[in-house]
């Protein structure tokens, strides 16, 4: 039997964590209801949490504006070869590291390195110059090249490597293995979370990433997806233009702003929402255990 | 604020950079163009159609502000593949090689670090200050010699249309490098929008001054004008935007009604020849009393100074706010949305009167846009000039038609602007819209045939037709159906267009031109956007009452201490030279 105490802890647990999910809940619910509304409604402020005169001409406009789909493919391109580089980058970096003074010993040395750029940068202007002038410019490399070693994850992977056993390893290499087949052999499938922590990592990082999409393109037609949609977010506001503008391009004198930019919101936002809920899990799995030392 | 702030930072980066660059002054334009594009200029044949064309094919390096959210293309067509880009190629034998394309900050920001590095594309389409650091570094072609060689008549017209101001205003130094995009005169955003309906409803009459301003405002407030019972209209809508330019709520009506202006880019020669910043006049001080005795009375929104340009704009939408000063563009925006979603809705456009009675001065300025300059190692200049004239040929010729429109211009069908394409589209400095506005209005009073109009002004002129012939010219509302109509009608129409008091007042004289324009100053770009912080937030507090008129005393003082003077001093040394 539960106390009386425990029942009114209960009621206000349940009340208050369902303010706190409305809370998260309402800005999407908002989101998604301007762009089914229609111009006149969105304009006038009318909307809240339930479309008004549904419309989809703001969806119309987001599907076959020209850009949508090339920055789509952009997107995809930078997540296969942006994941595969990620991923073997951080496994070859973590595994020496994750090894002891007398197996590897300028070890301090690498980790020093390796952390030093991971609280110090070269700043915006400098990392521009130098990817300009390796001409990467305008290239799918700029986009995953500059964070092919995210240290972050390197800690997740070294730190999981020394969850294994030490005596695993001892034994594969009596039995003959070198350190790269005991890595493949032996290390990798054990850490299946951990890969799959950092693989889920990886994919959510350069979907959402935009910023470094507009500073290394200087074109619109090689920008990923989130360059795009944050593109029009900011820059999609016929308010700005002057009626004699508007006049001369009557394309655009119908829309206006909020229930288009919610449209693109929603399409660039849903697949990451869809996928989310399902991957979630690996996320808390893999990183749990790869904070667990003996 | 904040892009402002980004800007002046990024302006400050560039000075700096520029000084470290300086010393290399690099040819790499030559290097810049790609192999595969030379080529495809070297294969593609060129016709000897076009005037002044016939020399070698060349590719040109460029950058352009052009906004991919907005611009849209036709299938197929791309930035490297549209009208303007093949017919430049194939008629000018010029291929354009575009380095930047963006817009916004991102253009600043892409701009900036090509210059810093000095990684300059042939021709450039630069904001006003980096175009006077890069002038003032030598890095420009001076551009007169070339205009008066190369440009058409139709060129120089559009560039002298206003007297040749804005080219005046260009110079830096005394020598013109580039041609600016602009305005010489930018329509006052002082309008007074009142909902002619309620009006009706309660019986009043279109406002002689402000006093009768004031009238309007209690009246909307107390007598329920849109009759749901509910206390929750209005009186003035006002906004929270206090030194800008602002399409909904702005107070500069006001300032103006009482002799001042708060726009940021005003400064008038005063009684002894000093220039004088409006914002901290008597006129501007007399309007703030006023504003705040109508606060006090509940006739001004309550939250003003949280509400921004788009929260009055949606409170007109909704018919909630009936009486605003604002900028001409009302038909384009929420004034549009006030009918579509309140038929009954009609709006009455007036300038904004004064406090004596009678129209009041309004203030108005020159509008740089963009500078279009060529590249000092660049071996063509005249391309530029060039480009310039293609495009006045195909956009702003007396002669072009209907389907030379179509072709070049806004294509009928798709309703997609061609003219986006364009690279060195120069508008006339005067506004041409002006001009629509002026031959409409003489087509309804019978002075000209329809099809005396230019091509364009026809297209606002059926539109219109439409709107008057329906009787809506009476109401000020408009068909929900056909919105369209009421957009050109409330801008262009005759009689009660918002272009038509534009009118009014320029043929009256009554348009005060600020003295500066072009480049900011030294202070300025270190000092302006704490000014003007310090002016927005003195000026809400004096509104809401949270301080007291004498504030503004003490903001004037602050104000000339803390840069104000010397930028007086700066912008006097420069019109004096």
């Amino acid at each position: 039997m539960r106390t009386k105490g425990q029942k009114v802890f209960a009621v206000f647990n349940y009340t208050f964590l369902t303010v706190i999910s409305l809370l998260c809940l309402a800005p999407m619910l908002n989101i998604l209801a301007l762009s089914f509304s229609s111009r006149n409604s969105v304009n006038a402020g009318l909307v809240s949490l339930v479309p008004r005169e549904f419309t989809v001409s703001s969806y119309v406009y987001m599907l076959q504006k020209s850009g949508l789909l090339p920055a789509a493919l952009v997107t995809v391109e930078r997540i296969v070869i942006g994941l595969a580089i990620n991923l073997a980058l951080t496994v070859l970096i973590a595994y020496p590291l994750s090894k002891d003074k007398q197996t590897f010993r300028s070890r301090t040395i690498y980790v020093g390195f390796f952390l030093f750029s991971m609280v110090f940068n070269g700043g915006l202007i400098p990392t521009y110059l130098v990817i300009d002038q390796l001409g990467l410019i305008d290239r799918i490399w700029a986009l995953v090249l500059p964070n092919a070693v995210m240290m972050y994850y390197v800690l997740l992977m070294l730190n999981f490597f020394r969850g294994i056993p030490k005596s695993i390893e001892e034994a594969a290499i009596m039995d003959g293995a070198g350190w790269l087949t005991t890595l493949v052999k032996i290390y990798l499938p054990l850490s299946r979370p951990s890969l799959a922590a950092i693989t889920l990592f990886s994919i959510v990082d350069h979907w959402n990433e935009w910023f470094d999409g507009m500073i290394y393109n200087n074109h619109a037609e090689h920008y990923p997806l989130m360059t795009f949609l944050q593109y029009h977010v900011l820059n999609f506001k016929t308010s700005d233009l002057r009626p004699e503008q508007l006049a001369a391009n009557p394309a655009l004198a119908d829309l206006e702003g909020r229930a288009i930019k919610s449209a693109g919101i929603v399409l660039c936002t849903l697949p990451i929402l869809v996928f989310y809920p399902f991957l979630q899990r690996y996320f808390v799995t893999g990183i749990v255990m790869g904070s667990v030392k003996e | 604020m904040k892009k402002k702030a980004l800007s002046l930072l990024l302006a400050t980066a560039m000075c700096l950079s520029l000084a470290a660059c300086g010393t290399k002054s690099a040819g790499v334009s030559g290097e810049q163009e790609s192999p595969a594009s030379t080529t495809e200029a070297e294969e593609s044949k060129v016709p000897e159609s076009e005037a002044g064309s016939g020399d070698e094919p060349i590719t040109v390096s460029v950058i352009k502000n052009q906004n991919p959210a907005t611009v849209t293309y036709a299938d197929g067509e791309s930035e490297t593949n549209n009208v303007y880009y093949n017919a430049y190629r194939d008629e000018l034998g010029i291929t354009l090689n575009y380095q930047i394309c963006a817009t916004g900050d991102e253009y600043t920001q892409k701009l900036t670090m090509a210059i810093a590095s000095d990684d300059l594309p042939d021709l450039m389409y630069l904001p006003i200050d980096q175009y006077t650091q890069l002038a003032k570094a030598g890095k420009l072609w001076a551009l007169e010699d070339i205009i008066d060689q190369y440009a058409s008549e139709l060129t120089l017209k559009n560039i002298q249309s206003d007297g040749g101001t804005m080219l005046d205003a260009a110079k830096v130094d005394g020598v013109l490098y580039g041609i600016p995009v602009g305005n010489a005169q930018r329509i006052p955003s002082q309008f007074l929008w009142i909902r002619k309906d309620w009006m009706d409803k309660l019986g009043l009459s279109a406002p002689e001054n402000f006093d009768d301003v004031v009238e309007i405002a209690r009246a909307f407030k107390n007598d329920d004008p849109d009759g749901n019972g509910a206390d929750d209209t209005w009186g003035l809508g006002l906004s929270n935007v206090m030194s800008d330019v602002c399409g909904y709520g702005t107070i500069e009506g006001v300032a103006n009604a009482f002799g001042g202006s708060v726009l940021n880019q005003n400064w008038v020669k005063g009684e002894n020849g000093d220039l004088v910043y409006m914002a901290t006049s008597q006129g501007t001080r007399d309007a703030l009393e006023k504003l705040a005795e109508m606060y006090a009375e509940g006739l001004i929104n309550s939250e003003f100074g949280v509400t921004d340009e788009t929260g009055v704009g949606e409170a007109v939408a909704a018919g909630r706010c009936g009486l605003f000063y604002g900028g001409d563009g009302i038909s384009w925006s929420y004034g549009r949305d006030s009918i579509a979603n309140n038929p009954e809705c009609g709006w009455l456009c007036v300038n904004a009167p004064s406090a004596q009675g009678g129209v009041a001065d309004a203030y108005s300025f020159m509008e740089f846009q963009y500078i279009y300059a060529v590249n000092k190692n660049f071996e063509h200049p005249e391309a530029l000039i060039k480009l310039v004239n293609f495009n006045n040929d195909r956009i702003n010729s007396p002669d072009a038609t209907l389907d030379s429109l179509a072709q070049w211009g806004v294509n009928p069908t798709t309703g997609i602007n061609q003219a986006d394409y364009t690279y060195g589209l120069i508008d006339p400095y005067l506004n041409k819209a002006i001009g629509y506005n002026t031959t409409i209005g003489q087509v309804f009073a019978g002075e000209l045939t329809p099809e005396e109009l230019m091509p364009e002004a026809y297209r606002y002129y059926e539109g219109i037709k439409r709107y008057v012939d329906e009787g809506w010219d009476k109401t000020g509302g408009a068909n929900p159906d056909d919105l369209t109509a009421f957009q050109y009608a409330m801008c262009w129409g005759p009689q009660f267009g918002s272009w038509t008091r534009y009118s009014e007042l320029r043929d009256a004289d009554k348009i005060v031109m600020s003295e500066y324009y072009g480049a900011p100053t030294q202070t300025m770009i270190r000092s302006w956007s704490t000014l003007e912080a310090l002016q927005d937030e003195t000026f809400v507090k004096i509104i809401s009452g949270s301080q007291p008129i004498e504030a503004f005393d003490e903001f004037v003082e602050q104000w000339k201490s803390q840069g104000g003077d010397t930028i007086a001093q700066e912008l006097a040394e420069r019109t004096a030279e």
